[in-house]
């Protein structure tokens, strides 16, 4: 169990450590002690937009950051919050604002979408500002590489999923747009009462665990019931 | 699969289609149809949006967050350690 979580956190800093976008989180892996050192003191702090010189003096060696219990990530500070902090205190963005944010996710898409990774956990919790106030993805846990066509994996946020994953029939980077559309008009409307197209109405609620259950091609039938008895129960 | 959504009335015309189109089925979704990102960049509701200002960080941002006195510190300090960092190399 254990070892599987290291893969999954191992495959997520790889991929990490491909990219290089100005809104896309950065992570930084020292070669020299020295530069440890200054990227810890500096609190992990490191200017995005002008990190483009920074491979000269920092290349990939896998096991710096990595000991018997722990793998640390190494990345550039966010200090500005997240943009849900932002939306709870506004309570609505102009469509100006949500056009902004919004310009910054797509550019992050096209970047990735260039490299046929799909990001799949678009939320405004993933978005955090930096301290000039523009807005970096994070979170790259769930992102995949979808270069030998389709993926079949279930995973996402709920009230974010595009119907493709739900039917289970794969899918693949397109899973985003959708995420981008759900987003656009959650900014836009916090503040009525139909906010998210598609809200869940709790995380835990059985009657929308029930209908990703029973939607998944894989369980069968006996299972299924199963399923749908525990989520009855409680 | 079959879902339904309300589109609120302050929408303005060009978010509604576009909202619209994203929230459509797999095959005809802007960004995954022909033309892939760009349509959505070039879509209405973009129109005369300063996308490299964007990605050169130079237009206004909408909220500037406001700063504790740690974060001013350490960008301070990141801000040293790269000057002496240049000095070295």
């Amino acid at each position: 169990m254990e070892n599987t979580a290291q893969e999954k956190l191992i495959t997520e800093y790889r991929l990490m450590l491909e990219l290089s976008h100005p809104f896309i989180v950065q992570c930084f892996q020292g070669k020299h002690f020295l530069v440890h050192v200054m990227l810890t003191l500096s609190s992990l702090y490191s200017n995005l937009s002008r990190s483009h010189w920074y491979p000269i003096w920092l290349t990939l060696l896998a096991e710096a950051f990595q000991c018997k219990k722990y793998i640390y990530f190494l990345m550039g500070l966010l200090p500005g919050g997240e943009v849900l902090d932002l939306l709870d205190e506004h309570k609505k963005f102009s469509e100006d604002w949500s056009r902004f944010y919004c310009g910054a996710v797509v550019l992050v898409f096209e970047y990735l979408h260039q490299q046929k990774i799909a990001y799949r956990d678009l939320k405004p919790e993933n978005l955090v500002l930096d301290e000039e106030g523009y807005c970096v993805v994070v979170d790259f846990g769930l992102a995949k590489r979808c270069d030998r066509g389709k993926t079949w994996t279930m995973c996402g946020t709920p009230d974010y999923l595009a119907p493709e994953i739900i039917t289970g029939k794969g899918h693949d980077w397109g899973v985003d747009y959708w995420a981008l559309g759900g987003k656009a008009q959650y900014w836009s409307l916090h503040f009525v009462v139909c906010f998210q197209p598609f809200l869940t109405p709790c995380y835990t609620s059985a009657s929308w665990s029930q209908c990703l259950f029973m939607s998944l091609p894989t369980v069968t039938h006996l299972s299924m019931t199963m399923i749908q008895q525990k989520l009855q129960r409680k | 699969m079959k879902g339904t959504y309300d589109i609120p009335d302050n929408f303005s015309r060009a978010l509604i289609d576009l909202v619209s189109r994203l929230l459509s089925p797999q095959a005809q979704r802007l960004g995954r149809t022909q033309g892939g990102v760009r349509k959505i960049r070039k879509h209405a509701w973009f129109e005369g949006f300063n996308w490299q200002g964007l990605l050169d960080r130079e237009i206004k941002v909408p909220h500037v967050p406001k700063l504790g006195n740690l974060e001013k510190v350490s960008i301070f300090v990141h801000g040293m350690l790269t000057l002496w960092s240049f000095y070295l190399t």
